[in-house]
């Protein structure tokens, strides 16, 4: 009895610290891209992430929207519109459906992922615009692995981790779905620490990122994202390195938060 | 010595003139701190050797130029998006189409 009990108990503990706590409907995020070159900060780009309600005739869900858009002075340099989505069930997390349609300086390119997590399988569609200005469409199954998420939902599922319990060197790997691949994406805490942001002086979890099986991130210590040392957990500073220099994301502001 | 320095700093002074109206404006910093550089060991030489100041006068001319541009939009160039009408038409539009797309999908 005593141990049916302790199981339950420890189950019973483990979904609770699987479940959502932090992301709730109607939070949005605003962010600031910069590129940066031997120290001289130039802002791209705003980030937005927001999350709201979609209701279908059979359940409801949660949608995780990233868009970003370039600033004017650069649309006609390089104007870049993102728009990145996915549908998550509203407790776990869990993708069902992810959407990516980008057109970057000319380059169009839109995938959809439609997640079956019972035969763990992917179907996936990619759409490119060609030179002469034509679509073309492949269609494809990926399989995937038991928790395999997509890059939205992996964003917004690091957020729900107990970083609270962790201690400096913890790591937590997550395998995403990019480009019909499944990469390994590592997030190891490195302490906390205290920065300055537009919505105030921050105590922050300092989270490294590195991925595995892509070189679209570079260097291993490179790429860490402040999160804010609260229940909300939100990211406020990013610093990455990519193929074409450093980078830097910072919050403008926040709003909607659950906590 | 003399050329050197005349052809360094018109190549800074014009890269900062082109960076300057750039959206990278901020990067014209640099051939602007260059060219200036050239310009006083010009007038330098130029006092001792005693040798014309025209090319010195052109390459102070476009590093006051570019350095102008460069204050002129830190100070009141401000960030602002651009049209994001298609964005968000396109925002709408995926949404409703994933709705239909997730009646397909089994959620568990």
């Amino acid at each position: 009895m005593k141990q049916l009990f302790l199981t339950l108990l420890v189950l019973t503990s483990l979904k609770v610290s699987g479940q959502n706590k932090t992301i709730g409907y109607g939070e949005k995020l605003v962010f600031t891209a910069s590129y940066n070159m031997s120290g001289l900060l130039t802002d791209i780009a705003q980030v937005t992430m927001e999350t709201s309600k979609v209701s279908t005739s059979k359940s409801t869900l949660m949608r995780l929207k990233c868009s970003a858009a370039t600033y004017s002075s650069f649309d006609s340099f390089f104007k870049v519109r993102d728009l990145y989505e996915s549908y998550v069930g509203p407790a776990s997390l869990t993708p069902y459906l992810y959407k990516r349609d980008i057109n970057e300086g000319g380059y169009y390119k839109f995938m959809q992922y439609k997640f079956n997590h019972r035969s763990k399988t992917v179907k996936s569609q990619m759409k490119k615009r060609r030179g002469d200005g034509s679509i073309w469409e492949v269609n494809k199954d990926v399989k995937i692995g038991n928790s395999t998420k997509d890059l939205v939902s992996t964003l917004y599922t690091l957020r729900n981790l107990d970083i609270d319990k962790a201690s400096p060197g913890d790591t937590s790997s997550f395998k995403v779905l990019f480009d019909n691949k499944e990469n390994t994406v590592s997030f190891r805490y490195i302490g906390k620490e205290t920065i300055s942001t537009n919505i105030g002086r921050k105590e922050c979890y300092k989270i490294a990122i590195s991925l595995r099986g892509s070189d679209v991130l570079k260097g291993s210590n490179s790429n860490i994202i402040w999160l804010t040392a609260d229940a909300n957990k939100v990211p406020v500073y990013a610093k990455f390195k990519i193929a074409v220099g450093n980078g830097e994301l910072k919050i403008k502001s926040a709003s909607g938060l659950k906590n | 010595m003399k050329k050197l320095l005349i052809i360094l700093g018109f190549i800074a002074s014009i890269l900062a003139v082109v960076l300057a109206v750039t959206p990278l404006f901020k990067l014209s910093v640099f051939p602007i701190i260059i060219a200036f550089l050239c310009g006083i060991a010009l007038l330098y030489f130029s006092k001792k050797k005693k040798f014309k100041t025209k090319a010195i006068q052109y390459v102070f001319l476009l590093t006051i130029i570019s350095l102008s541009f460069t204050v002129y939009k830190s100070v009141f160039q401000k960030a602002e998006i651009g049209d994001i009408k298609e964005l968000e038409q396109l925002d709408e539009t995926s949404e409703e189409d994933a709705i239909k797309e997730l009646e397909d999908i089994e959620i568990m």
